[in-house]
């Protein structure tokens, strides 16, 4: 009993002295490992104007050429009035199809990742959904507002397979190219993953982009 | 005799020791003190305990009173969207929580399973919003906000709460050459 003794204190010792240290390291674990901290506080703000993925240029390049159902552009609206019948059939059980504009480009027409309400916003490439007929893609991004912190869901159809910008850019850098098949425009549709946004699932890009084109 | 003497005296600086350990130790296992007791609680870093205040006075004074107050505990009071697993959402949805008592973000713990990449905004003082630095793994995911989550007057969250979304990529749109 007693040569173990020493042995005893020697641990007693050991264990409450690195006990506290034992607890801290638990505790940091499991409460701070997880968590990521934004950017500071900011304003949400509501989504007024947006840029245009096609810029104006001859003869109509970037003129919008169909609107969404409930904001009509050159007399026409996704899955509502001046769309084909067949088309409303055939693609509006679509997510977002509704909010989607047309804008017009040709061949290898580059389309450009798109500012909201002149903010800057960081895309990253997510994925491309497979071409069923047809060479073409529709290539899809995923925003965030730097500042607000507010995140969107952006798809470009009829685009060049391939021709996606892969990895993360700012608004203004390339995005796709529109299809050499003959469709001569890209379907734009978006989303906004913040609920405080009046359309805070798809939003109507007839109301907010390419105005005035 | 001299041995045995020795070896009672080594029992009771043990004894001493332990007992002095144990009241270092035990505060860290705590999340606040009892309102009936006098002796200052335990602080995580940077969280400060209103329990107790001191009366301000204007001479010196040897008497202190004490005033004890009465901490609404933090609650969640609504989160957006809903919580709603048999809708499908999509995979950059952002969730709102909005608390009873104002919260800022590095007093905000939470886990997020599976595991993805989040950050957090402060929507206003009471309401926190959290995103995925990317987007939601495809199918369910479950965030718990952790009863470590306490408010700037250093209420802590009455208990942790879970919240569950399912999200999914939209379904393919058919993209064949008649397509719009």
């Amino acid at each position: 009993m007693k040569k173990y003794l020493p042995f005893s204190i020697v641990f007693f010792l050991l264990f409450f002295f690195f006990l506290p240290k034992i607890v801290f390291a638990v505790y940091q674990t499991t409460a701070e490992s997880t968590v990521k901290v934004g950017k500071p506080p900011e304003t949400i703000i509501p989504i007024t104007q947006a840029s245009c993925p096609i810029p104006k240029g001859p003869p109509d390049v970037g003129k919008v050429t169909c609107g969404t159902k409930w904001t009509l552009r050159s007399g026409c609206g996704h899955c509502g009035v001046g769309y084909p019948p067949d088309s409303t059939r055939a693609y509006c059980d679509y997510d977002g199809n509704w909010a989607a504009i047309d804008i017009k480009g040709y061949c290898n027409t580059p389309i450009y990742l798109p500012s909201i309400d002149g903010n800057v916003i960081e895309w990253t490439y997510l994925y491309s959904q497979r071409v069923i007929g047809g060479n073409q893609q529709a290539h899809i991004y995923t925003g965030r507002n730097i500042e607000t912190g507010v995140k969107y869901w952006l798809e470009f159809h009829h685009t060049v397979p391939g021709s996606q910008n892969e990895g993360t850019h700012n608004s203004g850098e390339l995005a796709a190219k529109v299809t050499c098949n003959g469709f001569n425009h890209t379907h734009m549709q978006i989303a906004s993953g913040n609920q405080r946004e009046k359309n805070h699932t798809w939003i109507d890009a007839g109301k907010t982009f390419c105005l005035g084109q | 005799m001299d041995k045995k003497k020795l070896l009672i005296a080594i029992y009771l600086v043990i004894i001493l020791f332990l007992v002095f350990i144990l009241t270092l130790v035990l505060p860290l296992f705590r999340k606040s003190l009892p309102e009936k007791t006098g002796t200052s609680p335990t602080e995580f870093p940077g969280q400060k305990f209103p329990f107790f205040r001191t009366s301000p006075s204007l001479s010196p004074s040897p008497t202190i009173s004490v005033v004890p107050t009465i901490i609404e505990k933090l609650r969640i009071i609504n989160v957006l969207p809903e919580e709603d697993t048999a809708t499908r959402r999509l995979p950059i949805t952002q969730i709102e929580v909005t608390f009873n008592l104002p919260v800022e973000i590095n007093n905000f713990f939470y886990e997020v399973k599976p595991l993805v990449e989040t950050y957090l905004n402060q929507v206003n003082p009471n309401t926190i919003l959290i995103s995925p630095e990317v987007v939601w793994e495809n199918g369910i995911t479950t965030i718990t906000i952790i009863d470590k989550t306490f408010s700037k007057n250093g209420s802590f969250l009455d208990k942790p709460f879970t919240y569950r979304i399912y999200t999914d990529f939209p379904e393919e749109r058919p993209l064949g050459p008649d397509s719009d």
